[in-house]
């Protein structure tokens, strides 16, 4: 049983024609189902406890890369197909799953190409996609440890291709990427430093020497060091299109 | 043999660990692709592939992989299954124990180089030596 649920922003009224448009191609690939939208008023996290609980096996978010980072933590540990129709601006996500926006998404959608992936998992939080640290984590990976030697930078753990970096959702590695912080120049612009490191991680520890630092899961949740980050394999079941990154 | 290619091809295509000039890896690091150094190693580096060692590396480890290239600085015993090149701008302060090796003009070679297969035989100990 498949069920809908439309993020608020598509109430604005340039999104009129593109939802009609995809509730009627629903209807003619046959995959309809209940759909809630988002207004003020209702939470859209609420909206998917609710259709999971009424039984729904798969679940349609339409929107954008908030939508799906805003629903994620209630599929987690079900066994709910995660769908995705990408509507609105900010789309990686779909980029990377190879969906195409609006109602093309329908199509994708009906061909059901089901992967089940990785997610990060950083002491009892998950993250499909990232998790971003600031340089002054020290990083222990069992007999090595990372440090970057500039405070300015910032370590992210990917779990999808990110900044040219290659990183496959489902092959139970995390892609950890230092990046330099940004130079000042002279004549007083900025300037991206010396180029990104790069690791492979399957589990690691991330402490720092002084105060605990804040970590930021999916640009969404924050957490503070300690923390213990491992990969939860085939963790999420995700609707993908032929054309996705990995 | 397939090596790292030349700066300003397409070289970090196949790389999967990239140690950058803003990072320091200390203790034994294993891994099992190409690796890139640009920053600072201490304690142990080993790969089942290649090995580049930028100009501004600085290790102080012992170094294990298929291939090495040296621009940079080690300092600690280098093991290679396969071919170690010590380009004009790297520094080497140890042992090498190598199949093959290329030591390019300017570069700095402390240590001793063992190449496997090349072994002379020992003087024997009754035999006449001083000729």
């Amino acid at each position: 049983m498949y069920a809908y649920i439309f993020d608020g922003f598509l109430q604005e009224r340039k999104y009129v024609h593109d939802i009609a448009q995809i509730e009627n191609r629903l209807v003619t690939l046959g995959i309809q189902g209940r759909t809630e939208k988002m207004t003020i008023l209702k939470n859209i996290q609420d909206a998917a406890r609710q259709a999971i609980k009424r039984g729904a096996e798969t679940l349609v978010v339409i929107g954008n890369d908030e939508t799906v980072t805003k629903v994620l933590p209630q599929i987690i540990d079900t066994t709910v197909t995660l769908g995705f129709i990408p509507l609105g601006p900010h789309q990686s996500i779909a980029h990377i799953l190879g969906i195409p926006t609006g109602v093309a998404a329908c199509d994708a959608l009906s061909r059901r190409i089901v992967r089940n992936i990785d997610m990060g998992k950083a002491n009892d939080a998950y993250f499909l996609f990232s998790m971003v640290a600031p340089a002054t984590v020290t990083v222990e990976c069992g007999k090595y440890s990372i440090t970057s030697l500039d405070p300015n930078g910032s370590m992210t753990f990917t779990n999808f291709p990110a900044s040219g970096v290659k990183s496959v959702p489902d092959d139970g590695v995390l892609e950890l990427i230092v990046a330099p912080g940004e130079e000042r120049k002279a004549w007083g612009g900025l300037r991206r430093g010396n180029a990104s490191s790069v690791f492979s991680i399957t589990s690691a520890k991330l402490i720092t020497a002084d105060a605990p630092a804040t970590v930021i899961l999916d640009g969404q949740v924050a957490i503070k060091t300690p923390i213990t980050l491992e990969v939860a394999r085939k963790k999420l079941a995700v609707i993908v299109g032929k054309d996705r990154g990995f | 043999m397939a090596m790292f290619q030349r700066e300003g091809d397409n070289e970090s295509k196949d790389v999967e660990t990239v140690i950058g000039s803003t990072v320091k890896v200390e203790g034994n690091f294993v891994g099992s692709g190409d690796i890139v150094v640009e920053g600072h190693v201490a304690g142990s580096m080993k790969t089942s592939k290649n090995l580049r060692i930028g100009e501004q590396a600085v290790i102080k480890a012992d170094i294990e992989a298929a291939n090495i290239i040296v621009a940079g600085e080690v300092r600690g015993h280098v093991t290679c299954s396969g071919r170690v090149e010590i380009l004009a701008s790297g520094k080497i302060f140890g042992n090498v124990d190598t199949q093959t090796i290329a030591v390019a003009h300017g570069a700095v070679l402390h240590g001793k180089v063992c190449m496997a297969g090349h072994e002379t035989a020992e003087p024997k100990a009754e035999g006449k030596s001083g000729k």
